[in-house]
């Protein structure tokens, strides 16, 4: 076995369909060939460490039942704050609908029924009454968990918090194609992200990014109810 | 995956009464999965306190998101996708933090309680090696070699095709080889 057969059986190794005796003659083989090799001495380990059953491999002590205990309870509260954000947001959505309902029906009552010669630029350009008790139109509910993109692109990047940075992967073979994760923003619940700084993108990649996540922001939020 | 307690028709019933409207359902989710998803984070991230930040923000994330799940993965793959991605978060906010100093931390957050040293010694080695590859390469590590998910799950996982997969692995493989050999050479003076 030479060098680059070695490094080739390795990865055979990982191979999903290889367990039992046919595993561990390919491993034996592999540390005999690591004991005698100084260039693959450095894999020795590995090899060994693959004998082991995956859970010795990288052993991780399971907490035990009083931290579950703890983490069922302390997720059930963090959940129950969710859903008190979830309604707080609801309401105020529904408060603003309503307020703009009136604020039609208020303009409807003003100006009176449309007959010939009202023109929708007319309608528009009518000034409001605000009466006793009457509440001004509202504009529409805007997020403030969701902050505007900001105009900087070199800046929003820097300040990009895990919930709106998406995660690329150029598809294989195609470093100029991306493909990209397809969830988006924390709003909507969904994966957080790799900081585009580790992935090496240039100004013009790094442009392309932004303008996605613009994209999908505009998406998802018209997508709302 | 080999643990995984559930059958897919079993996580569809479950995922079927969480949409309408029972609590248990995802508390059984929860107890189901939370092993693996702390332990995918606690080999990224290498301590206790982030991993268990990190599966607190990936239920939650679960839960918000779990309404638009079409079980096109199972529940377990893709909990540890957002778990994974959680912990790249965690990972990249560390490095801003206290650049380089987190990653030397990183690898020797577990030891095992081997009788023997020496192989005590090796595997932290290794560990320190990996926790040292790039983000990609040590997460296919951490899922295929740690983990042994097959190539099929690490891939739904990433969110790579099978053969960026292998590729990944073969890449660390190599940077593995590098980096064991140095320390190798330095240590025979």
């Amino acid at each position: 076995m030479d060098c680059e057969r070695f490094e080739a059986e390795l990865l055979e190794v990982f191979d999903d369909g290889l367990v039992g005796e046919p595993r561990r003659a390919r491993l034996e083989a592999l540390l005999r060939h690591a004991r005698g090799c100084p260039a693959c001495a450095a894999l020795e380990g590995l090899a060994e460490m693959l004998q082991l059953p995956p859970d010795r491999r990288d052993p991780i002590e399971d907490p035990d039942d009083a931290y579950w205990a703890s983490f069922q309870q302390r997720l059930a509260e963090r959940l129950r704050a969710e859903e008190v954000r979830r309604r707080r947001r609801t309401t105020v959505a529904w408060l603003g609908s309503l307020a703009a309902l009136l604020s039609l029906a208020v303009a409807v009552w003003w100006l009176g029924p449309l007959g010939d010669g009202d023109t929708t630029a007319e309608i528009a350009s009518t000034e409001l009454p605000v009466q006793g008790g009457a509440e001004p139109p509202v504009t529409p509910f805007v997020d403030e968990a969701e902050p505007p993109i900001p105009e900087d692109l070199d800046e929003d990047l820097k300040r990009a918090t895990p919930d709106t940075l998406i995660a690329l992967e150029p598809l294989a073979g195609d470093g100029d194609t991306w493909s990209a994760d397809p969830l988006g923003p924390f709003g909507d619940g969904e994966d957080g992200w790799l900081l585009p700084e580790e992935l090496g993108l240039d100004d013009e990649g790094r442009r392309a990014l932004l303008e996605w996540i613009q994209e999908q922001e505009a998406r998802l939020r018209g997508g709302r109810a | 995956m080999a643990d995984d307690p559930t059958t897919h028709a079993g996580e569809a019933a479950l995922v079927d009464r969480f949409h309408r409207g029972d609590p248990a359902a995802f508390e059984r989710i929860v107890v189901d999965h939370r092993g693996a998803v702390y332990r995918v984070a606690r080999r990224l991230l290498r301590s206790h306190e982030d991993a268990d930040e990190a599966a607190q923000v990936t239920f939650v994330k679960a839960w918000k998101a779990l309404g638009r799940f079409r079980g096109e993965s199972s529940l377990r793959t893709w909990l540890i996708r957002i778990a994974l991605n959680v912990s790249r978060s965690m990972l990249a906010a560390r490095s801003r933090a206290q650049p380089m100093e987190g990653m030397d931390q990183m690898a020797d957050a577990s030891e095992p309680a081997d009788a023997s040293l020496g192989r005590s010694e090796e595997r932290r080695r290794i560990r320190e090696a990996v926790a040292k590859l790039p983000p990609r390469q040590r997460e296919v590590v951490i899922l295929k070699v740690f983990s042994e998910m097959t190539y099929a799950d690490v891939a739904a996982v990433m969110a790579l095709s099978e053969g960026a997969v292998k590729a990944h692995l073969h890449h660390a493989v190599a940077n593995l080889r590098r980096r064991m050999g140095i320390r190798v050479v330095s240590e025979a003076g």
